[in-house]
C-alpha cells in the first residue's frame, strides 16, 4: 500500500525540537555540576537527583491527573530541576527541596498551562518562595569540602561577608554558597556551549552582567569581585535566558538585562537583603509582557512609525549615558584614591620592630614597592629588617609585626586581630607562631602545618609571612 | 548596509542539494498528450479560443484574457483538441484548461513572425504576445511589469539567486545561453531607459558569476553581484533589499520605488522570442529528489504530465512519498502523476519518508527563531497567537499582508508548528474582511 502525502509547505523542516534544545541546556550545566561535587561533596548531585526526579514526577502527575498530553520528554522538566538545586545550599532538608520542585512545576508552571505559557521563572520563583517562607533551612551556608573540618563549620557567603575573598576563589568557587553558583569558570563554560550552540545570544547575559558592573562602579564597589560573587553569573546565563519568561525581540531582551541589572544592584548595594539574582528575575518577568508591547520590530516596508522607532533609539542613548557615568566614576575614585597608607602604622607596631630586631635604632624604609600586605618596613642597625603586616584572617584583618635577619625568620609579634576565641586564636598563640621562627624560606612556611580548626587563620599568618618574605628579598636584591 | 548598499536578509542556510547542477538539458520527446492550463499567472485566467475538435498549431493562441491581464496562452504543440476540461476553481472564477493530442510534427503556426519593434510600445505588445510570465515561479505577467514609463527605473535586477534546494534550473540556462541573457537584459535596457542591469546570482554557483562576469567585461551597462546562499535570497521583495537597501512598501511593487526585478530565464526567453517569433511553449525543468532514477534537467512542452516527464528520467526507484512542483520550501505539493507542467513550474521533485523527521506538534516555547529568520521582519509568533484568537485587528498590526510565505518560520520552529499554513489563513481572512467591507489595497498575491 502506497503512502503519500500531501501537504502544505514548507516541506521540509530543520531538525531541531524543544528536546534537543534542553538537552543543550543539561549538558551546558554538567562543568557546574561536577564543580558542585568537588566544592561541596557528594551530597550535590544528591540533592540534584532528586530535585531532577522530584521535577519530573510533578509534572507527569499533574498533567495525568488533569488528562493532558504528556510533555515529560522534552526536557524541560528536568532542567528545571537541575537550576532549583543549583540555587539551593547543599544541606538542604530535602524534603524543602522537594517541596521548591512542587511550587515551580505545579504552581509555577503547569498551572498557568505547562511549557510556553508561565510567566515566572520557576526556579527563581521557587528559591524566592523557599526564601521568605524556609529562610532558615536555607541560609545554612556549607564551607567548601577543601576548607571545612570533619563537621562543616558554617561560613558566610562572599556578598554577606566583609572578609574578601580572593578574586581567584571567588572565579573557581572554593568558598560558601548556592551549589550551583559558586564555580564561575564551570558556568562559563556552559555559557559559552549555549553560545556556540545558539540556545542563547548575547543580549542578556552581556546586558545584565555588564549593568551590575557599572553600577558597583557607581556604588564604588569592586566591580570585578560583584560579577564573580553570588547568583549572577548562574542567573544571567542560565536563567534569565529561559525562553518563556524573557522577552522575544533583541531590543526587548537588552531592556531585561538593563532592569536585571538594575534591581540586582539596588537590591545589592541598597537593600537589606545580600543578593538580589531571583528577586530581579522575578519582578522582570511579570515586565515582559509590556516589553514585548513595546518592542515589536517593524516589518519591512509597512508604512508609519512604530514603537521601535522611539524605544531603540532611547535605550542606546541610555546605555550610551550609563557608560559615561560609569567611566567617569570610575576614573573620578581612581584619581581621588586615598594616599597608600603605607606608613600610617601604630607605635605598638613599632615598638613590636623594636623587640624582635633586638634594637631600638630602627630606621623605616621607603615602602612603595612591596606587596599590598606591607605596611611599614624598619631597618636596625644589625641590618635586619622587621615588616608590619596586615592580612586577611577569618574574622577580619589580623596584624602582626615580623623580623627577618639574615635569611631567617627572627620572630612574629601579633599586634591585633578579630579572630574567633578558641578557634582563629590558636593560629596566633605563640605556641603557633614560635614554629616560624628561623625559617629560612617561604617553601619552610609554606610546610608550617595549618591548625585544625583554625585552616583560614593559620594560613592568613603564613599569608603574611610569605609577604614580608617576598619584601625582603626584593629589599636585598637592591 | 555595506558600501554597495548590500544589507543581509534574515532566512535559513539549507543545504543546496544541487546535484542536477552539471546535468545538461535534455529535449524531451513530445508525449502523446498534454493539458495547458488557462492560468499560468496571477490574477485572471485565460478563456479558451479554441474547441474540442478544432486543429492547431505549435505556437498557436488558445487563450486569452479579458479583460487583457494576463499574457495569452499558445499551443506547446500542433494537433487536435480532444476535451476542454474545468481544473480548478474559486469562488466564481473556473480555471479551464485545453486537452491536446499531439500529432508530433511541431508545425509552427503560420501567424507566427519575427516582432518589428520601433518603439517602447511596440516593444510592450512584443512582450504580451510572447506569452511571457514570471518563469521562476510566481507567475507575473511580465508586459505588465515591464509596461513602465522610459527612464523611471533605476536598476533592473535579474534573479538568479535559485535559493530553493535541488533546482538548478535556472543556473543551466545561466551555462547553456548566457549570451541570450545579456543580449535579453541590453533589450530590456534599451527600450525602458534603464541605466543598471545587475545579475544577481548565489554564492553557491561559482561557475556561473565567473562565466557572467567574464561576458560582462565590455558590457557598460551590465554587472553581476554575488550574494549569501540564504533562502529566501530569490524572493523578489528580499533581493531588492539585498542588493540595493531599498524596501518594497506595503501594498507596493517594484516598479514603485524604481526596480524591476525579472527571472533570468524569463529575460533569455524574451530575446529568444524577440529573434525567432515563438512563443513560450516549453521550459527547463529540474527533476530531482532522492528517488528519481535518472534525475537531470528536462525541456518539456507545456502541458506535459508529470507522469511523462518522470518516466523520461528512467521513473520512480519506489513509490512516492512526496511529489512536488518546485521547490521544497516554497513548491506545491501533488498527489496526482496526471498533473501538467505550467510555464511557472521550474522543478518536479519526488522524495520518500526520510524527507521529514518527526511532524508531531508541541508547544510554543517562545524561543523567537521565527522572528530571526523571517526576511521581511515579521513576528510569526505574534501572529499564530493573533490567528488563533481571530483577532483582525492585531493581524493587522502584525502586517500579516507582509508575508512572502517564504516558509522560513515553519522551517525552523522547533516545536513544528503550522505557522505558515496560519499566516495564508490569516491572509485569506483579512481579504475576504476588505472584500466584505468594501475597501480594496494592492496586495503582493
Amino acid at each position: 500500500m502506497e503512502q503519500t502525502i500531501k501537504s502544505a509547505s514548507p516541506h521540509i523542516r530543520k531538525n531541531i525540537s524543544t528536546r534537543k534544545i534542553m538537552l543543550d541546556v543539561i549538558i551546558a550545566l554538567l562543568p557546574a555540576l561536577i564543580a558542585a561535587n568537588i566544592i561541596f561533596g557528594i551530597r550535590a548531585s544528591v540533592v540534584t537527583i532528586i530535585c531532577v526526579i522530584s521535577c519530573v514526577f510533578f509534572e507527569w502527575g499533574l498533567r495525568k491527573f488533569f488528562k493532558k498530553e504528556q510533555t515529560i520528554g522534552d526536557l524541560s522538566a528536568v532542567v528545571t530541576g537541575i537550576l532549583l538545586a543549583f540555587n539551593l545550599p547543599v544541606k538542604v532538608n530535602l524534603v524543602i527541596a522537594v517541596l521548591g520542585c512542587f511550587i515551580a512545576i505545579v504552581i509555577v508552571k503547569q498551572l498557568f498551562g505547562g511549557i510556553g505559557e508561565n510567566r515566572l521563572n520557576p526556579a527563581a520563583t521557587a528559591r524566592v518562595v523557599l526564601l521568605l517562607t524556609a529562610a532558615g533551612s536555607l541560609s545554612v551556608w556549607t564551607l567548601p569540602v577543601v576548607r571545612s573540618t570533619a563537621d562543616a563549620v558554617s561560613g558566610a557567603t562572599p556578598l554577606s561577608n566583609p572578609t574578601p575573598f580572593s578574586l581567584m576563589e571567588l572565579f573557581l568557587g572554593n568558598h560558601s554558597g548556592s551549589m550551583g553558583e559558586t564555580c564561575v569558570a564551570a558556568l562559563l563554560v556552559g555559557g559559552a556551549y549555549l553560545l556556540i550552540r545558539k540556545v542563547i545570544n548575547m543580549a542578556i547575559p552581556l546586558t545584565y552582567i555588564g549593568t551590575v558592573f557599572c553600577f558597583a562602579v557607581l556604588f564604588g564597589e569592586d566591580p570585578v569581585r560583584q560579577i564573580l560573587s553570588g547568583g549572577l553569573i548562574l542567573g544571567a546565563f542560565f536563567m534569565a535566558t529561559d525562553y518563556s519568561t524573557s522577552p522575544l525581540t533583541n531590543t526587548g531582551k537588552i531592556i531585561y538585562g538593563l532592569g536585571l541589572g538594575i534591581i540586582t544592584s539596588l537590591i545589592r548595594f541598597n537593600g537589606p537583603f545580600p543578593e538580589g539574582v531571583s528577586f530581579a528575575i522575578l519582578i522582570m518577568n511579570l515586565l515582559v509582557l509590556p516589553i514585548d508591547k513595546i518592542t515589536r520590530i517593524k516589518p519591512l516596508g509597512k508604512k508609519g512609525k512604530a514603537f521601535i522607532d522611539i524605544v531603540k533609539p532611547t535605550v542606546t542613548v541610555l546605555i550610551i549615558l550609563g557608560i559615561v557615568f560609569t567611566v567617569s566614576k570610575g576614573i573620578y575614585d581612581y584619581v581621588t584614591r586615598p594616599a597608600a597608607e603605607k606608613n600610617t602604622f601604630s607605635q605598638e607596631a613599632e615598638n613590636a620592630a623594636m623587640e624582635l630586631l633586638g634594637t631600638q635604632s630602627i630606621e623605616l624604609t621607603s615602602s612603595e614597592e612591596y606587596p599590598t600586605a606591607i605596611k611599614a618596613v624598619w631597618l636596625s642597625e644589625y641590618g635586619d629588617y622587621a615588616f608590619n603586616v596586615i592580612t586577611n584572617g577569618f574574622g577580619g584583618e589580623i596584624e602582626f609585626v615580623i623580623g627577618i635577619g639574615g635569611e631567617n625568620i627572627l620572630g612574629i609579634t601579633v599586634i591585633s586581630h578579630s579572630e574567633t576565641a578558641g578557634l582563629g586564636t590558636k593560629a596566633l598563640d605563640p605556641n603557633y607562631l614560635d614554629q616560624f621562627a628561623g625559617l629560612t624560606s617561604p617553601d619552610k612556611v609554606t610546610g608550617v602545618d595549618a591548625i585544625s580548626g583554625a585552616t583560614i587563620s593559620s594560613e592568613a599568618v603564613k599569608a603574611g609571612v610569605n609577604a614580608a618574605f617576598e619584601a625582603y628579598e626584593q629589599l636585598l636584591s637592591r | 548596509m555595506n558600501i554597495l548598499g548590500e544589507t543581509k536578509i534574515n532566512g535559513v542556510f539549507l543545504k543546496h542539494n544541487k546535484s542536477t547542477a552539471n546535468c545538461e538539458t535534455k529535449e524531451m520527446a513530445i508525449p502523446d498528450e498534454v493539458e495547458i492550463s488557462m492560468s499560468h499567472h496571477i490574477g485572471t485566467p485565460c478563456i479558451p479560443m479554441v474547441q474540442i475538435g478544432e486543429m492547431v498549431y505549435a505556437g498557436q493562441i488558445i487563450g486569452e484574457s479579458s479583460p487583457k491581464f494576463g499574457p495569452p496562452v499558445h499551443s506547446s504543440v500542433s494537433g487536435e483538441v480532444i476535451a476542454i476540461r474545468n481544473i480548478a476553481g474559486e469562488n466564481s472564477v473556473m480555471i479551464q484548461s485545453v486537452v491536446i493530442k499531439p500529432d508530433k510534427q511541431q508545425t509552427l503556426w503560420p501567424q507566427l513572425k519575427k516582432p518589428i519593434l520601433k518603439s517602447k510600445d511596440d516593444f510592450i505588445t512584443a512582450v504580451y504576445e510572447s506569452g511571457l510570465s514570471g518563469l521562476g515561479g510566481a507567475g507575473f505577467p511580465a508586459h505588465i511589469k515591464l509596461n513602465v514609463e522610459r527612464s523611471y527605473i533605476k536598476e533592473l535586477l535579474i534573479n538568479a539567486a535559485e535559493c530553493e534546494p535541488y533546482i538548478t534550473s535556472d543556473y543551466r540556462e545561466m551555462m547553456e545561453y548566457p549570451e541570450d541573457i545579456i543580449k535579453g537584459i541590453n533589450l530590456v535596457c534599451e527600450f525602458l531607459g534603464i541605466e543598471h542591469g545587475i545579475i544577481c546570482v548565489e554564492n553557491n554557483k561559482p561557475e556561473a558569476i565567473d562565466m557572467l562576469k567574464e561576458l560582462c567585461v565590455n558590457e557598460p551597462l551590465i554587472s553581476v553581484r554575488s550574494l549569501p546562499s540564504i533562502n529566501p535570497q530569490g524572493a523578489e521583495k528580499a533581493l531588492i533589499y539585498s542588493v540595493t537597501g531599498k524596501i518594497v512598501p506595503e501594498g507596493g511593487l517594484p516598479m514603485d520605488i524604481g526596480t524591476i526585478v525579472m527571472n533570468v530565464t524569463s529575460i533569455a526567453e524574451l530575446y529568444r522570442y524577440i529573434t525567432t517569433g515563438i512563443p513560450l511553449i516549453n521550459r527547463r525543468i529540474t527533476v530531482d529528489g532522492n528517488i528519481v532514477k535518472e534525475p537531470g534537467n528536462i525541456r518539456a512542452p507545456i502541458g506535459t504530465k508529470i507522469g511523462d516527464i518522470i518516466e523520461f528520467c528512467g521513473g520512480l526507484t519506489e513509490p512516492y512519498y512526496k511529489l512536488l512542483f518546485g521547490g521544497p520550501m516554497m513548491g506545491t505539493s501533488i498527489s496526482d502523476m496526471g498533473a501538467p507542467i505550467l510555464k511557472t513550474t521550474n522543478a518536479i521533485l519526488a522524495f520518500d519518508s526520510h524527507i521529514e523527521f518527526e511532524t508531531k506538534i508541541t508547544a510554543c516555547i517562545r524561543c523567537g527563531k521565527c522572528i530571526s529568520v523571517c526576511p521581511v521582519r515579521l513576528m510569526p509568533v505574534e501572529l499564530e497567537k493573533a490567528h488563533d484568537s481571530v483577532s483582525l485587528k492585531e493581524l493587522g498590526e502584525l502586517s500579516v499582508e507582509l508575508c512572502i510565505e517564504c516558509g522560513c518560520c515553519s522551517y525552523i520552529c522547533p516545536s513544528k508548528r503550522k505557522l505558515l499554513l496560519k499566516h495564508r489563513h490569516s491572509k485569506q481572512i483579512m481579504k475576504a474582511d476588505r472584500q466584505t467591507r468594501g475597501e480594496h489595497i494592492g496586495t503582493n498575491n
